[in-house]
């Protein structure tokens, strides 16, 4: 705040900022560095001190009216609602809850509409117990993704392999193990993701709205004047 | 015990600290609501409502401000949002003329009934000003977070609402010699 200019009639932007300050300067409210500018500046214009002294006077004036103290009942009143006034979450915890929602959510579409490359397989001879899935990298070296125990009269399955990059092909051999160990059948194929992007991304993104939307949905119901519904 | 600690209080669930709480702040935010609305049933309606907001919120107390200043923004919020259900009842509009015209003031003018009747003649958010500055001693930080706009609008608020007051002021001690 510039007030060195002590040429002017009071009227600059300068000293329209110092007046500004006249009723916190009257209420005591102003810090020394201020007070000092507000000090220095009546000092030089002792014409403005009637202002101040005005505000001194509205000061004195409303301090001087008598204070309401509430009624005795505004607080019975009170104290009857608070066992029924609910304690909003702290905010972490609303976040918490939107975020498990989300979080299930996806997960329950995830495994609903599985987004990824979808194995199905008919068994018509034998009697496998068990069905091995594995993934074979191109460098030939085949990773194990399952391992699926089967019930004497198991003749159908699927696996879904959902942790896939749009568009890369990936190579699967399944095979089916029977009682002593040894593989009674196997089967190699190969599948393009090239769908997934798509459906991965639907997923994520509608359990995100999803999320925010219970999100907003618990701040709104949190915020509802409900305590005299409840007493 | 100070507001501060009381509040940390208060956000665990603690009555006895809500009790001092509300002893300590609620005759300030009654005369600040009541100065507002202009009737008492709504001003008790009204501190019910901030209290069992501040006993709801304790837990969200940041202690960005005071925990005064919190609670005159609660009481402000509340009493804008019933003023703005409310029919404008109050006729005002005075022609104002220049901006410094100190000697108008009339210091024979500040007396409590005058002021009193003057103020009440005030549109709310004009009174609310005079009331924070003057009344409960706020600053203008506080002010400005109270009423949730910047400090420069305060200023300039409070400089209108001044000059507004005078005017009326100087209406009410015309009215008093006729």
């Amino acid at each position: 705040m510039d007030i060195t200019r002590a040429t002017d009639n009071g009227a600059s932007p300068q000293n329209q900022g110092v007046r500004a300050l006249f009723p916190w300067y009257v209420n005591g409210t102003l810090n020394e560095d201020e007070r000092a500018v507000v000090d220095a500046w009546l000092a030089r214009h002792p014409h403005a001190r009637a202002e101040v002294d005005a505000l001194r006077h509205l000061h004195r004036a409303m301090r001087a009216r008598p204070p309401h103290r509430p009624p005795d009942h505004v607080w019975a009143r009170i104290q009857a609602h608070l066992p029924t006034a609910l304690r909003p979450w702290p905010r972490w915890l609303t976040w918490a809850w939107s975020a498990l929602f989300t979080l299930l959510f996806a997960l329950f579409l995830w495994a609903t509409f599985q987004p990824g490359i979808v194995l199905r397989w008919y068994v018509h001879s034998s009697n496998p117990t068990q069905a091995r899935v594995w993934r074979v990298s191109e460098d030939g070296h085949a990773r194990l993704l399952a391992s699926l125990s089967l019930s004497p009269d198991w003749r159908q399955g699927t696996f879904v392999d959902p942790f896939v990059r749009p568009g890369r092909t990936y190579v699967y051999r399944v095979e089916f193990i029977d009682q002593a160990g040894h593989v009674v059948w196997e089967q190699t194929v190969a599948e393009r993701a090239d769908r997934i992007w798509g459906y991965q991304t639907i997923i994520v993104v509608v359990s995100l709205i999803s999320g925010w939307i219970i999100t907003r949905w618990i701040i709104i119901w949190q915020r509802l004047p409900m305590w005299p519904l409840l007493s | 015990m100070s507001e501060e600690h009381l509040i940390c209080r208060v956000a665990t669930g603690d009555r006895s600290a809500f009790a001092d709480l509300y002893a300590a702040l609620s005759p300030a935010v009654y005369t600040y609501l009541l100065r507002l609305v202009g009737n008492t049933g709504t001003a008790e309606d009204l501190l019910q409502e901030v209290f069992l907001a501040v006993w709801q919120e304790a837990a969200r107390f940041r202690g960005a401000s005071s925990v005064k200043t919190w609670v005159f923004r609660i009481a402000h919020n509340k009493a804008v949002s019933w003023l703005r259900q409310q029919r404008p009842t109050v006729p005002l509009s005075p022609t104002l003329s220049s901006e410094h015209d100190v000697e108008e003031w009339g210091m024979s003018a500040w007396n409590i009934a005058r002021l009193g009747e003057a103020l009440e003649h005030l549109p709310p958010h004009q009174r609310a000003v005079i009331e924070l500055v003057f009344g409960q001693e706020l600053s203008y930080a506080e002010v400005a977070t109270v009423l949730g706009c910047p400090v420069g609008t305060v200023k300039s608020r409070v400089s209108y609402a001044l000059r507004l007051l005078r005017h009326l002021l100087r209406d009410v001690a015309t009215e008093d010699q006729r």
